[in-house]
């Protein structure tokens, strides 16, 4: 290894490790939001059950025009 | 054939034979043909076939008929029930509106306990354990609801009752005024409520009574009928309108005086006074000493209004009779309301426009008072359980303080509704209601009709409808109901069932009308409080304060469709303000979005002013349902202005002696319509009667054309709109969104001017400051035949039909705009963005399949609806006949209750469109340019006295 480091190189090292660490702190932290913090205050509060994908069926026993 | 045998066949032409062999060989193989077999549970759908359920919308103590289309099981568009005998097809702008809120992506989606998601089982078992203890320590428990409206509710509820005997139930409407129902009671012994016949009656007054609004669809269409010049209805009807704040029944007055509300009771007092000299006997009880104070001429004075058209208003009713109407808003105190029911009395009107034979005694509604003691009770800890059905106190109860003190005082709170609102909170057990499409129901609004809800689509979520709720617990208590209030109603419906919900309404005989004896002592007492003038200072107004147009009392408030409708006089959207007169902005040196803090008593709220042209002196107004706390689109827009209701006055929703205290901020108003004048151009077209009358008919203007002839070799489609029966409602407008999958912008865009809405409704006023009128006229493309767009598309991507349209190819759009530039009538819009794709999940399910979702860099506008044309020809085709007149009727016009839009093929001269075409009432919008429009304008009429005295 050389004993001397590039400055051009370290310097990019270092912006892509600054960048590296910004992103994983903004997804540790929105991760912790979504757990802890989630649930009725949070994001989910406005939709709880977000996920759950409706489901579309006719009705049952309704009487349409057509019947 | 030597080539094929000789050795040196080259190696591309073995390739190329054997190509052709495989190809030859696999084309010849015999495909198995399988086996075509009946199904055996046929499917509940089919594809690309629309299904269509009655239904019932219900707000408050109105019950609308709807008939609600779905394609694939999705319900996506509702018009009104054609089986309902007076709405006629004819429905809510926010029965038609509400189809969004089913897919409302807010929407709770399965019950949450302790602020944790859990399952119907578990929710119940803690319910039931919170009941049984209340019974066992004989505790009482707190019911509260909106209106039920419905004999079913009502009958479960009693039942509830008797097995859980300490539980006590109010029904509560927050934006509905009392007056009303107390002047009823106390005049007539209960409060009943007639239906007003404006379809019968020829001369109308109103006190400060918005009729016209598209929440009265019957009211409208009455109002339209009489608005021909001469018909099967007779002569035109006359409206007075005296009112405080601009609504759209005083838009469309013959007469309208800007009048303080305090003093509409002693007005309506003065005009029995005047008939009362005038000959017309007073009803038995009443003294003619009680109504001395009121001399109209010394009213008139003090409102600025002119003498000779209140004694000409009296004239009018006198000589309309038992054919007039006089009606009081429901924001007046109960001395109005008693006083039009002596006008009504005396003019023999009971029985002919105040019909009294479908009337049914209305559900007792609890007052604010009377929620308050409730409330109060809870605070004090009186109440094991309280259940909060659908309505919102915690958002719309206006002492928040009492309520939180409520909230906490109770053990066990629950809600049933749609949403995580503002109430569910603050609630442990939050149960997720069924959507009104998903449910099951019965409704009253009249004696001689019940309309029945069935689901149009099974519950999209892990829901249930809030009297399945209300079951489980009465069976959980060791009741023996059905287990699903499916079953609980056919048992009470019985047979013929299956018929009746096909049609959606049920009709009872009519009861003969019952004699209706006015208590005189009611309305003696009633004028002996009108005649006490409240103090007018210039520092302090009068406030009223009503539901939103759009989003009502803000239940409404999460619907994109309805925060982005323009409100139908101001055209504010997205928000509220209070209306000023034009005259007290300038004394106070306010402008538009000026915020300034409203004190009622010891309460204040901050809210932008709007100045309203019309609106009277001394008299603010105001749209409640806005400034909701949770909501993703809800939150935070317009001001809450519920609070004001807990100060002090005679009247809920009528404030007097309200200050304005100016603030420094301001804030942006979203108007959809940023010009108010016709400036001088005769666009919206009105005359009077007597001008009309005198009028000769203008030759339509023919400008030189450099266009060749066009030809329409087998239909030419039109529309005819006819302004004088049109209110601007603005039906329409959500009509037409529902049905054409028009997007909502938004707030910022809206600002932009970016809003997306096909048809518009133009207002504009003419006149002064005080005696402002209005004019509306709605707007669409005009399909022009020679239509200046189409020539300036550099891709060819607007182009006419042969049958008239001006059409829009999407894909060969590239966003040059130029055609929006060029059009005279500004009714195309652009997709600045992809809006479609900004929607959250599921509310796309909304979308009409039928109807292209436009993408971004577009352009768009009016097809007049030419997915139903469309569908209308190939269902004539399959049925082997020709179009006929009816068989097409486009979203707008379909939902319009004035009947003002009327649609059809040109090339049929018996066609409605031909004739209305063809009236000497008819004209086309800038004719002069030559554009050649293919909608036909009815200009409006007007029936002023002095025109036709």
């Amino acid at each position: 290894m050389p004993a001397t480091v590039d400055r051009r190189g370290f310097l990019k090292s270092l912006a892509l490790g600054l960048g590296a660490l910004t992103l994983g702190l903004k997804d540790a932290l929105d991760g912790l939001r979504k757990s802890a913090l989630g649930g009725f205050f949070g994001a989910e509060a406005e939709r709880p059950g977000a996920a759950q994908a409706p489901k579309i069926e006719p009705p049952r026993h309704s009487v349409s025009r057509r019947s | 054939m030597k080539e094929l045998f000789d050795r040196r066949l080259s190696r591309k032409r073995f390739l190329a034979l054997l190509g052709a062999s495989t190809a030859l060989a696999t084309g010849c193989s015999r495909k198995g043909r399988g086996l075509a077999l009946p199904y055996t549970k046929k499917p509940r759908l089919t594809p690309g076939v629309a299904e269509r359920y009655a239904g019932t919308f219900q707000e408050g103590l109105e019950a609308y008929s709807v008939l609600v289309k779905t394609r694939e099981g999705r319900p996506i568009h509702i018009e009104g029930n054609d089986k309902h005998p007076s709405l006629r097809g004819k429905t809510s702008l926010r029965a038609i509106a509400d189809v969004l809120r089913l897919y409302d992506p807010d929407r709770l989606r399965r019950p949450i306990l302790d602020r944790k998601a859990a399952s119907w089982e578990q929710a119940q078992t803690r319910i039931l354990s919170g009941l049984k203890a209340a019974k066992a320590e004989r505790k009482p428990i707190l019911l509260l609801s909106n209106a039920l409206l419905s004999p079913s509710r009502k009958a479960l509820l009693a039942e509830l009752r008797n097995a859980l005997p300490g539980l006590s139930h109010a029904a509560w409407e927050p934006a509905l005024g009392e007056s009303e129902a107390e002047a009823l009671a106390a005049c007539f012994g209960d409060a009943r409520r007639p239906r007003l016949r404006l379809d019968k009656a020829k001369a109308v007054v109103c006190f400060e009574a918005g009729i016209l609004g598209a929440d009265h669809p019957q009211e409208i269409a009455g109002f339209a009928a009489g608005r021909a010049p001469a018909g099967a209805e007779g002569p035109m009807n006359r409206l007075y309108v005296f009112e405080g704040g601009m609504s759209l029944a005083g838009a469309n007055a013959d007469h309208r005086c800007a009048w303080r509300p305090s003093r509409a009771a002693a007005l309506a007092f003065a005009l029995a006074r005047q008939l009362h000299q005038k000959g017309v006997p007073l009803p038995s009880g009443v003294d003619p000493a009680a109504l001395a104070p009121f001399d109209i001429d010394a009213l008139a004075r003090e409102q600025g209004a002119d003498p000779a058209l209140l004694r000409g208003l009296a004239d009018d009713l006198k000589k309309a009779g038992g054919l007039s109407l006089a009606i009081a808003g429901p924001s007046l105190p109960a001395q109005a309301h008693a006083a039009s029911h002596l006008l009504n009395y005396m003019l023999g009107a009971h029985g002919r426009t105040v019909d009294w034979a479908s009337s049914t005694q209305p559900e007792a509604l609890a007052s604010l008072a009377g929620l308050r003691r409730l409330l109060s009770d809870a605070a004090a800890g009186r109440f094991a359980a309280a259940i909060f059905w659908g309505i919102n106190p915690a958002y719309s109860f206006p002492d928040h303080e009492l309520w939180k003190s409520a909230a906490a005082a109770v053990p066990l709170r629950i809600r049933i509704g749609l949403h995580v609102d503002e109430t569910a909170q603050d609630c442990q057990v939050i149960l997720p209601e069924n959507h009104w499409l998903e449910s099951w129901g019965d409704y009253e609004s009249s004696s001689d009709l019940l309309c029945l809800q069935q689901p149009a689509v099974e519950p999209l979520y892990d829901t249930k409808q809030g009297e399945d709720v209300l079951l489980g617990m009465l069976n959980g208590l060791g009741g023996k109901a059905p287990s699903s209030y499916r079953e609980y109603l056919m048992r009470r419906w019985g047979k013929g069932a299956d018929a009746a919900l096909h049609d959606g309404v049920v009709l009872w005989p009519r009861s003969a009308p019952r004699a209706r004896s006015l208590n005189g002592h009611a309305v003696n007492q009633a004028a002996k409080k009108a005649g006490t003038k409240p103090a007018l200072s210039t520092s302090a107004f009068e406030l009223i304060l009503a539901p939103a147009a759009g989003v009502h009392d803000g239940r409404y408030a999460n619907s994109g469709w309805l925060q982005e409708l323009p409100e139908p006089m101001t055209k504010l959207t997205w928000g509220n303000a209070a209306s000023i007169s034009p005259q007290d902005a300038e004394r106070l040196s306010l402008e538009n979005g000026d915020v300034v803090r409203l004190e009622a008593g010891s309460l204040s709220v901050a809210v932008p002013i709007v100045i309203q042209p019309g609106q009277a002196p001394g008299v603010l107004s105001a749209s409640l349902g806005y400034g909701r706390r949770t909501g993703s689109v809800a939150r935070g827009v317009g001001v809450n202005l519920f609070p004001l209701l807990a100060s002090e006055s005679e009247a809920r929703l009528l404030k007097l002696g309200v200050t304005i205290v100016r603030t420094r901020d301001r804030r942006t108003l979203l108007f959809a319509q940023r010009h108010d004048s016709m400036e001088g151009r005769d666009v919206a077209r009105s005359f009077s009667l007597a001008e009309y009358a005198g009028r000769k008919p203008e030759p339509r203007p023919d400008p030189a054309t450099l266009y060749p002839p066009q030809k329409f070799p087998k239909h030419k489609w039109a529309m005819a709109v006819d302004l004088s029966a049109c209110v601007g409602c603005e039906a329409c407008v959500i009509a037409c969104q529902s049905e054409n999958n028009i997007p909502t912008v938004g707030p910022e865009r809206v600002a932009r001017g970016r809003e997306m809405h096909w048809m518009r409704v133009d207002r504009y006023y003419l006149g002064g400051p005080r005696d402002a009128r209005a004019r509306f006229q709605p707007m669409l493309c005009q399909q022009c035949d020679d239509a200046p767009c189409e020539t300036v598309c550099p891709v060819a991507a607007t182009t006419h039909s042969d049958e008239g349209l001006n059409q829009m190819a999407y894909n060969r759009c590239v966003g040059t705009r130029y055609c929006q530039n060029n059009c005279p009538y500004k009714v195309r819009r652009f997709n600045f963005f992809e809006y479609a794709a900004e929607l959250q999940a599921p509310a796309d399910l909304v979308f009409n399949p039928e109807v292209s979702v436009r993408p971004r860099g577009v352009m768009e506008k009016c097809t007049f609806c030419i997915q139903r044309i469309q569908e209308a020809k190939q269902l004539a085709k399959a049925a082997g006949r020709d179009l006929r007149e009816g068989d097409i009727e486009p979203a707008c016009a379909a939902a319009c209750p004035a009947r003002a839009i009327v649609f059809g093929d040109l090339r049929d001269p018996s066609s409605r469109v031909s004739r209305l075409a063809q009236s000497d009432r008819s004209y086309r919008l800038l004719e002069e340019i030559g554009a050649r429009p293919s909608v036909f304008y009815l200009f409006d009429l007007t029936n002023p006295r002095e025109a036709h005295g």
